[in-house]
């Protein structure tokens, strides 16, 4: 059973996501992109997902193996082309890591009340809410209208899908589309019996709050930054 | 100017949801016909699809401020989830010009619709970005092992500024061609079945 040692407030993983972009515009050196993946990893373990963390760090080192084993080559153009995906994908690699980790064991709650700890405007936060809330009926919709064209003889099998692009985009999309209206027409009374029109500010069950694990994360980051433009 | 109300939050909300659903089903159909540079093709081939929805959009919530909800909420969405972090700035900036254009200019009907949603289809270049910066990062890797800079110059010239030329022209052609299918999808079926109408009224409760 894997359990959570440390947990982290969403605004200090909001800070490692936007860490890692700048990371992807102005790059490291490849000793300090170790350092960042390598703190990345020690965040998994303290979040408690030692499988996840292992499996990206896993892909890193098979990336920068790979590159490593196919540079002799480089001068033909199909070992170039794929030396040049190995070390793209592995610079991409820590955003998606961070964003992983941003995810991993983060409830929506938490968000929408770190959102509005952070002074996102309202109109912002209320279709994101929907957005996230209406995915799992989205996809049961999705499912529901590919069984009804099934059983009309519409696209049977999921090659017809790919061979009828249009014809898969308007049984699909209509249907969805249709019913979208009733969803949010039943979404808009809920909300309103619950007090979203409300002008006064809003309550929420989780605590957010800056907490000293969260002040050692940025500041881990910062140093992170300062010391890796300094190496170089 | 009239103000949103908590509907048109919710409405919009579920579109944006459908338009992700559709961006969604044009990368994984991407992902497996074309291979490495799919990611290239993902905002002409949204372009081509979600037309329909862009259209409910404008015709359900005609008010100035629906499309650049729907475009920053895309954004904030990526940048949490990040899938293509970096692409909320493109998303915000189209989707603030297409609401202008849409309700601030006076061109005619249909071409200020033309325009705007092709206006809005650039906010999925975001995708775009990844592949300058893995470019980038490996001429970096290049240099750090001693290759010359002359040859990843002449290797690298044309890679990235035909394919970036390829992309516009597709987003620019399958966004006209996608709101036109759009509108015919949408008097096939909206049109008739519901009434123009139909909308306005459960809006005014």
């Amino acid at each position: 059973m894997e359990k959570t040692y440390v947990t982290f407030d969403p605004r200090s993983k909001l800070c490692t996501i936007l860490f890692a972009s700048f990371l992807l515009m102005f790059p490291l050196p490849f000793k300090a992109e170790i350092l960042f993946v390598t703190l990345l990893y020690g965040l998994f373990i303290l979040n408690g997902s030692l499988k996840k963390g292992t499996i990206f760090y896993s892909i890193f080192w098979l990336l920068v193996l790979g590159d490593y084993l196919l540079f002799p080559y480089i001068d033909n153009g199909f070992a170039a082309f794929f030396d040049f995906l190995f070390v793209g994908n592995r610079r991409m690699l820590p955003t998606i890591m961070a964003a992983a980790f941003a995810m991993n064991r983060t409830k929506i709650s938490e968000w929408i009340a770190a959102l509005k700890k952070c002074h996102v405007p309202f109109g912002l936060i209320i279709p994101l809410t929907v957005l996230f809330r209406f995915f799992p009926t989205l996809f049961q919709d999705f499912r529901s209208i590919r069984n009804a064209m099934k059983y009309r003889g519409i696209a049977v099998s999921t090659i017809d899908l790919f061979l009828h692009p249009f014809q898969t985009m308007e049984y699909i999309i209509v249907p969805i589309l249709m019913s979208a209206e009733n969803t949010s027409l039943d979404l808009s009374s809920a909300a309103l019996v619950r007090g979203l029109g409300n002008p006064q500010s809003h309550t929420s069950v989780y605590e957010i709050r800056l907490k000293v694990q969260d002040y050692l994360l940025i500041g881990t980051l910062i140093l992170c930054g300062i010391v890796g433009r300094l190496i170089e | 100017m009239k103000k949103l109300k908590i509907q048109d939050f919710i409405s919009i909300g579920i579109y944006t949801a459908i338009y992700f659903l559709v961006v969604t089903i044009a990368m994984v159909i991407l992902r497996f016909t074309v291979p490495a540079f799919n990611s290239i093709l993902i905002p002409s081939a949204t372009a081509l699809f979600a037309g329909i929805v862009y259209l409910l959009v404008i015709h359900r919530i005609p008010r100035f401020g629906a499309i650049t909800i729907m475009g920053s909420v895309m954004g904030l969405f990526f940048l949490i989830s990040g899938h293509f972090p970096l692409s909320f700035l493109p998303n915000i900036l189209c989707a603030v010009a297409a609401d202008w254009i849409q309700y601030h200019t006076k061109l005619s009907g249909k071409i200020r619709t033309m325009v705007s949603y092709t206006v809005f289809s650039f906010g999925l270049m975001g995708p775009v970005l990844p592949l300058w910066f893995m470019k980038n990062a490996y001429i970096d890797s290049l240099v750090a092992r001693g290759k010359d800079a002359v040859y990843i110059d002449k290797v690298f010239a044309p890679i990235t500024t035909t394919t970036f030329y390829v992309c516009v022209a597709a987003v620019i052609i399958c966004s006209i061609l996608g709101i036109m299918i759009g509108q015919r999808i949408y008097e096939k079926h909206f049109d008739k079945a519901k009434g123009k109408n139909y909308g306005k009224n459960i809006r005014n409760v």
